[in-house]
């Protein structure tokens, strides 16, 4: 009996330290989403969460005010073949269209988003449901420890004696390793993620636990060189990997877009579009220039591995229309300081019904200073005001949620002294409101330019 | 008695086995494959234990259907995406039924690589791209 | 199965009966110990919500069995030990040996089932993985593995009362025999949950299997004890079980989600899952069923009679209340008056039937032991 007493209070000795609860419940991937600018369409396509896999796809289209109806081919391909399809009626109301698809594994896949004239193909990864070894032992451990349980009461009742006693020093054996699994999970760094670190493939989706020792600890990956170029009504951007010239076929979500693309015109008018992939670092995004003249054009990136980047460049477009994008006059509220400080530009909407664009309450477009053409401004900056946590929700808010507001503000410190053009951009009855507006900046130690 | 102890060995041998089996965690198989379509070719590649150093690259080309076809060549160009290091082309020699092989393909450093593959044949050149985990 | 008290011989020492305790009391400390994580598991589902296999509930739901089954197997081995090299086995640890398919083992049939029901649930753990596997950690408490886990649990409880039965001739053990119904009770008001899968039009299923249960371990508890005091203790002690955890569950799920950074859901009622669900009107349906005890051996009454009776009485109770503490807890209205009138007369005809077995039970229970008592 005294020997039960040492061994329980082993066992409850062991898990006495309490543990930090390794409470991963999102291992499972949460939503994607993806603005994409299709053609005359501005979209947001959202991947809701896929589980169980294989298993149904949801696929929400949210459009916007202004977006033509008509209907839309989603396709979920893998390893280049079509699996499963749909077609997803956009109606003109502006709002969510949903399309179910179905995954058949785990794995890297493409969403198609056809409209009939253009093609966009969104990378993602559906996760696995993958066990670490760790678990797999506190499960081994419990699952040995019941059976040799019961093959020590099976000994025990034909037979007894010493021979019962093997199996019983097996439970004993058992539990340790599983309790021990148990505790030590939780510092068990998780491998490297296929699809944010690692170039997915089946495997190593599958099983990412497999090969998590061989691998390299920094996964950034080199800058991307941009060329922008007019192809149709579409501005095309050719993004190569700076080191090896090939095409970066690699880019990832953030911010709810693989490229934030900024374009200003010559008389200062911008367009915050998200390109399109067609094919391996070929983005396009429609834009049918009003004018003449020396664009500036600015994309948001991030590569696998890690790290955003401001790729900059311009182009000269002929004019091919006369629309130009739609601004609105929200008042703003300015506390300017001097260059190097803490500028803060107060949009007031006025009421509390704002929508997140790009997972964002409100975005500030900021280039200047101008002194010549709008396309040498040195500086270009992108700030935003982002939507209060909820805690209950692991995922952001989507654009059903009509609730921020009615102030956002934004803070930037203007690195330079001049003129700046800037661009307050809201979401309201999805619609996005963009106010421009020029801001002065004083030098510092009070010399006004 | 011992004849006893000896069965209780054996089901705790066998219960041992059938946990390490059923949770047998990541065993090296030894050969590494992955596979990847282009617009007209689905490339498959295998690799007997990838190391550092020269490598033997081997491909099966098949169309979309899944047949066996040989373009007229097949170029295999290692690039390692994290280090931005580009290695220069290599030609894969047919060996028949789809199948080739770059056999001293220079894979000079562990970690991931991409193997892009271009298949040129009458109708132009289509290119998969390939992750290949290297060992040191 | 056939179980059979072999003849009993009453010799106990004072040596022996601490033993019987500590072993017990592990026994019983383990599936504690599991109840204790379950409804603090049910607890951060609700108000918290997300699942691994390694949270602290989960990992005291394995320990409990992992406690049981060890203890289980200690007693198992000990007992067998002893009758090999011939030395007397006392009676008072887990029952006498019994003849299982005809055939007499030496081993304290108690513990044999605690530690069965104890390897069963760490086994169904294999198939509960699997099916995570599959369905992902959003299944449900009704999934098949989970019922599994959770009858295996039952099991090792049920092996609990049967440990704690023989030694109903002392007073420590009477008290913990009625304590361990008590955690048996409170555990299957959770297995209850899995009868919600069962639709027959707006019957409540799940508080009929509750009336039913309930019914069949008070009545066992008044049976075992045979004389007044076995039903009120179980309901007393299940009810101090029920704010216990009132307490504990939203206390350690808040404090364990704060240990790990994990927000509250919002939605969060302040009402604890389980200890919500057991019927709050247990004492009332107690103190009404040793009256009848007292007036059916007043009369002279079969115990057949005093368990249908008592049972169809108690079921009613527990069925016909069971909305108005819902209503209580959640003030989200009463359902249909057909739904509560049907629950209501099934919950009758299934108490009726839990106070039969109540009895029947109750007696296998005493069978167990080679006690004699007083009457």
């Amino acid at each position: 009996m005294r020997a039960l007493l040492v061994i329980l209070c082993v066992i409850g000795f062991a898990w006495g330290g309490t543990i930090p609860a390794a409470a991963d419940g999102a291992a499972g991937g949460g939503d994607i989403q993806v603005a994409q600018t299709l053609g005359d369409r501005e979209l947001t396509v959202i991947i809701r969460r896929i589980e169980p896999v294989p298993g149904p796809v949801h696929v929400d289209v949210v459009t916007h005010v202004g977006s033509p109806a008509g209907d839309l081919g989603l396709r979920l391909n893998r390893d280049g073949g079509t699996v499963s399809g749909t077609t997803v009626r956009l109606t003109a109301k502006p709002g969510f269209h949903t399309g179910t698809l179905r995954v058949d594994g785990p794995g890297p896949w493409e969403l198609v988003v056809d409209d009939g004239q253009r093609v966009a193909t969104i990378p993602f990864v559906v996760p696995a449901r993958v066990m670490s070894p760790p678990q797999n032992a506190a499960y081994g451990g419990f699952v040995a420890a019941g059976v040799l349980m019961l093959v020590t009461i099976a000994v025990a009742l034909r037979r007894g004696g010493a021979a019962s006693f093997v199996p019983a020093a097996g439970v004993v054996a058992a539990l340790a390793v599983a309790v021990t699994a148990a505790l030590l999970s939780s510092s068990v760094p998780p491998p490297p993620a296929p699809g944010s670190d690692l170039d997915p493939s089946v495997d190593n989706v599958t099983d990412p636990y497999a090969n998590a020792q061989a691998s390299t600890v920094d996964y950034s990956r080199p800058p991307v060189n941009l060329v922008a170029t007019a192809v149709d009504d579409d501005l095309r951007l050719a993004l190569t990997d700076g080191s090896t010239g090939r095409p970066v076929d690699d880019l990832l979500v953030h911010d709810s877009a693989f490229a934030h693309l900024g374009v200003v015109s010559p008389s200062g008018k911008l367009w915050h579009l998200h390109p399109v992939r067609v094919g391996p670092g070929d983005f396009r995004a429609k834009l049918v220039a009003p004018e003449p003249g020396r664009y500036a054009v600015a994309a948001e990136i991030s590569r696998r591995g890690g790290g955003r980047q401001l790729l900059r460049t311009t182009v000269t477009l002929a004019a091919g229309g006369t629309a130009a994008p739609a601004t609105e006059d929200v008042p703003l509220d300015r506390k300017i300081a001097a260059a190097g400080s803490p500028s803060t530009i107060t949009a007031r909407f006025g009421a509390r019904d704002l929508q997140p664009w790009l997972g964002m309450v409100g975005h500030l477009i900021v280039v200047g200073p101008v002194t010549g053409e709008v396309a040498d401004a040195p500086v270009w900056a992108h700030v935003h005001a982002m939507t209060p946590p909820t805690p209950e929700l692991p995922d952001k808010p989507d654009e059903s949620v009509a609730a921020f507001g009615p102030d956002v503000p934004f803070t930037y410190s203007f690195p330079l002294p001049g003129r700046y053009l800037v661009w307050v951009q809201a979401e309201r009855g999805y619609a996005v409101r963009t106010t421009p507006a020029v801001v002065d900046v004083p030098a510092a130690g009070g010399e006004r330019r | 008695m011992n004849r006893r102890a000896i069965v209780a060995g054996a089901a705790l041998a066998v219960v041992v086995a059938l946990v390490a089996l059923v949770f047998r965690g990541t065993a090296d198989s030894g050969t590494t494959s992955a596979s990847a379509s282009g617009s007209r070719y689905t490339v498959r590649l295998s690799v007997d234990d990838p190391r550092t150093g020269p490598n033997s690259l081997g491909f099966e080309v098949t169309d979309k259907a899944g047949t066996p076809v040989a373009p007229d060549e097949v170029t295999v160009e290692p690039v390692m995406p994290v280090m931005g290091h580009a290695l220069a082309p290599v030609t894969a020699n047919p060996e028949g039924q789809g199948r080739f092989r770059a056999p001293t393909a220079d894979l000079p450093m562990a970690g991931p690589w991409q193997i892009t593959v271009s298949l040129r044949d009458a109708s132009g050149v289509d290119q998969v791209v390939l992750p290949l985990l290297v060992k040191g | 199965m056939d179980l059979t008290a072999s003849r009993a011989s009453v010799a106990a020492t004072t040596r022996t009966v601490p033993r019987g305790v500590t072993a017990a009391s592990f026994v019983l400390g383990g599936t504690v110990l599991s109840l204790t994580g379950l409804t603090w598991d049910i607890q951060w589902h609700s108000d918290v919500g997300p699942d691994t296999f390694f949270t602290l509930p989960h990992l005291l739901l394995y320990s409990g069995s992992a406690f049981s089954g060890i203890a289980s197997l200690v007693v198992v081995l000990l007992t067998t030990a002893a009758q090999r090299a011939g030395r007397p086995v006392d009676p008072t640890v887990g029952g006498r040996a019994v003849a299982v398919f005809g055939r007499t083992f030496a081993a304290p049939v108690g513990y044999l089932i605690s530690g069965i029901g104890a390897a069963s649930f760490l086994i169904y753990g294999l198939w509960d993985q699997w099916w995570h596997g599959l369905y992902g950690f959003d299944a449900v408490i009704a999934s098949p593995p989970h019922i599994g886990l959770l009858l295996s649990i039952t099991i090792t409880m049920v092996g609990a009362v049967m440990v704690f039965a023989v030694v109903r001739s002392r007073t420590w053990g009477a008290a913990w025999a009625l304590i361990s119904l008590a955690v048996l009770l409170t555990f299957s008001t959770v297995t209850a949950i899995g009868l919600s899968q069962i639709d027959v039009g707006n019957l409540n299923t799940v508080t009929i299997g509750l009336s039913f249960l309930c019914v069949l371990i008070v009545v066992m508890g008044a049976r075992l004890l045979d004389r007044p005091g076995g039903a009120l203790g179980v309901a007393v002690a299940v009810a101090v079980l029920q704010g216990v955890y009132w307490w504990f569950s939203p206390w350690a799920t808040r404090v364990y989600a704060d240990s790990t950074g994990l927000p509250l859901r919002d939605y969060v009622v302040g009402v604890p899952g389980l200890p919500a669900l057991m019927p709050m009107c247990l004492l009332l349906v107690a103190v009404v069923i040793e009256g009848l005890l007292v007036l059916g051996r007043r009369d002279g009454r079969s115990l057949k009679v005093f368990g249908l009776v008592a049972g169809a009485i108690g079921g009613l109770l527990v069925a016909a209340l069971a909305p108005v503490q819902n209503n209580l807890l959640y003030g989200n209205g009463f359902p249909q008056v057909s739904g509560i009138v049907g629950t209501a007369v099934a919950g009758l005809v299934f108490g009726a039937a839990g106070g039969l077995l109540g009895v029947r039970f109750g007696g296998m229970l005493r069978h167990l032991a080679p006690v004699r008592e007083g009457r």
